[in-house]
């Protein structure tokens, strides 16, 4: 089993600097929740990213999907009744990248490269994820991309905040100043994002 | 150009109306076989005697009683946990502009386990061949003299959905009961094909045999069906004309016959299939002998074959069972069979991929050929 209690490991199927698509290779009720960061472990550095989405949905979209099942019974009941269904979904996660790490610690700076295809995707470890975004480092590349909006960045907080424990306040004082810096002229988001973190 | 259809349309009246013609006796047809149907069930061994004496020498296909009322009809038992398993396949046959002679059969194995264990799959299995002795699917009895005949390709691919199945069936079976689906007849007919070597033939009808007993070896939790949707067999309906109802004819196919005869989820009372093109291949199988009986989906008259080993009551009770919940959600089609379908078949880019891709790999080993005319006139498509 994965970090994400899944049997089978989540893979990238497209890359590029700023972000990558990840896909299960089948539909899973378990994967990494929004803004939870993630680590590519194979290539020439380890490239760290927040998740930004996450769909469900048949691998070939010219066979939706139809609501079966009968009335009362759960998903899970028309699962089992339907053994079919699963391997015909997929469960797909969006990245963007936030950091990576060669030889030393991370740093919250673009990979030079994308990570590779098939690439296995897991959870940054807890002293990862801490390095990462102490002080809010992690910040300016996640307000730089378009596919992050505040519930994404409320969210990265968040995961951030957990990993630290009793010093999760300190954390966070330090991620609202960074981000008051960041977005001085953008009062109503500043706003808007502070409410999502805590 | 393409097709023309304001051509095309004005032209399709006339053909519905020739075929309405041919189907206006239908009524009288269906109620004379009905009542011969139900002469046969009075006394079924007599009927057969009567009907066999009357086909004798005969090219026609038609059938006999197996036991059952040939009149019955059978509402389906409850459920029951079991593991669906299924195989289909689709096959490229060599392309005579190909530098290097090759065919591809892509085998399509479904096993879908309900109420049992057993995770469930959905796989596709590509053989490219010729593979040389001991190839890894075949043995050492792969036909690869089959390699320049669409027709043994054809048959080549039926064996190895057979063989599918029963591999499936026979690694499911330990998790409890299993129904084992074929699309299309059990026997790979094409075995007495005159334009596939005798050679070819043989290997391919050893294949058959192994797999056959491999699942008749899979023990009684195993059921076998092959299921042909929207039949046109006649195999009945021959032999009511031959057991006395020759107004009969005009029905064409036993499902317009068992159409009245059988309720939706009913199915028919179990014929052995008799004709002298099933006695020249069933020969070759002595200990499977083909049955059938139709079972109504819907508007679908579906046949499904078995063979008679397999044709015990509560085998085919899990059989009729399965099959309807199978179709229930499917299209009036079976599930197994049609995710079975989606993984086997190789599309038109599929195809043009492996061309050159056979293309490209051939040449990097130095066999290369000039494009034909016709062939290089449909890549370019220029005006």
């Amino acid at each position: 089993m994965t970090a994400f209690e899944e049997p089978e490991p989540l893979r990238i199927v497209a890359a590029s600097l700023r972000a990558f698509d990840c896909s299960y290779p089948r539909y899973v009720e378990n994967p990494p929740p929004l803004g939870a960061i993630l680590a590519v472990r194979e290539g020439p550095c380890v490239v760290f990213g927040v998740v930004v989405n996450v769909e469900s949905g048949p691998e070939d979209p010219t066979r939706p999907l139809q609501p079966l099942g009968e009335p009362g019974q759960s998903a899970a009941d028309v699962m089992r009744a339907h053994p079919h269904i699963r391997q015909l979904l997929r469960t797909r996660v969006r990245v963007v990248a936030c950091g990576h790490a060669t030889d030393g610690g991370p740093v919250p700076l673009l990979p030079p490269l994308p990570p590779p295809l098939l690439a296995r995707v897991e959870p940054a470890t807890p002293e990862e994820t801490r390095a990462l975004t102490a002080g809010g480092r992690f910040l300016p590349l996640l307000l730089a991309a378009s596919e992050c909006d505040d519930a994404v960045i409320g969210a990265a907080i968040r995961t951030a905040r957990a990993t630290f424990g009793d010093d999760g306040r300190s954390f966070l004082v330090e991620a609202g100043k960074e981000l008051a810096r960041l977005l001085r002229a953008e009062p109503a988001r500043l706003t808007t994002i502070l409410r999502m973190a805590v | 150009m393409t097709l023309r259809f304001e051509l095309v349309a004005e032209q399709l009246p006339g053909v519905i109306a020739r075929y309405r013609e041919s189907v206006r006796g239908a009524e009288a047809a269906a109620e004379a076989a009905l009542r011969a149907l139900r002469s046969w069930a009075a006394d079924p061994e007599a009927g057969n005697q009567r009907i066999a004496a009357a086909m004798e020498g005969t090219a026609q296909p038609y059938a006999l009683s197996a036991g059952e009322s040939p009149s019955a009809a059978f509402d389906p038992p409850p459920s029951e946990p079991w593991t669906v398993v299924a195989a289909d396949g689709s096959s490229i046959s060599p392309d005579r502009f190909a530098p290097v002679p090759c065919w591809v059969v892509n085998v399509g194995m479904v096993a879908l386990p309900y109420g049992l264990p057993g995770e469930p799959l959905l796989e596709s299995r590509p053989t490219v061949g010729p593979t040389g002795a001991g190839g890894e699917e075949a043995g050492d009895d792969e036909p690869d003299d089959a390699a320049p005949s669409r027709g043994g390709i054809n048959l080549l691919r039926d064996v190895m959905e057979l063989e599918a199945v029963a591999e499936l069936a026979s690694s499911r079976v330990g998790h409890g009961a299993v129904i084992a689906l074929l699309d299309g007849t059990l026997f790979p007919w094409d075995l007495d094909a005159p334009q596939i070597p005798q050679a070819v033939r043989d290997q391919l009808r050893d294949r058959t045999a192994r797999a056959l007993d491999r699942l008749r070896a899979a023990g009684p939790r195993v059921s076998l069906g092959a299921y042909i949707s929207a039949s046109r067999a006649s195999d009945v309906v021959n032999s009511l004309r031959a057991f006395g109802a020759p107004e009969a004819e005009p029905l064409g196919a036993d499902a317009v016959l068992f159409a009245r005869v059988l309720g939706v989820g009913q199915r028919s009372a179990i014929f052995r299939a008799r004709s002298e093109r099933t006695r020249r291949v069933e020969q070759q199988f002595p200990a499977h002998e083909v049955c059938f009986f139709y079972l109504r989906i819907d508007d679908d008259l579906a046949r499904v074959e078995l063979p008679a080993w397999a044709a015990e009551p509560a085998r085919v009770a899990r059989l009729h069972r399965a099959l309807l919940d199978q179709a229930r959600h499917c299209g009036g089609y079976p599930r197994a069979l049609q995710e079975a379908h989606e993984l086997a078949v190789i599309s038109s880019r599929d195809r043009e991929q492996f061309a050159r891709l056979l293309e490209a790999e051939s040449a990097r080993a130095g066999f290369t050929t000039a494009l034909a005319g016709k062939q290089r006139s449909k890549r370019r498509r220029v005006v």
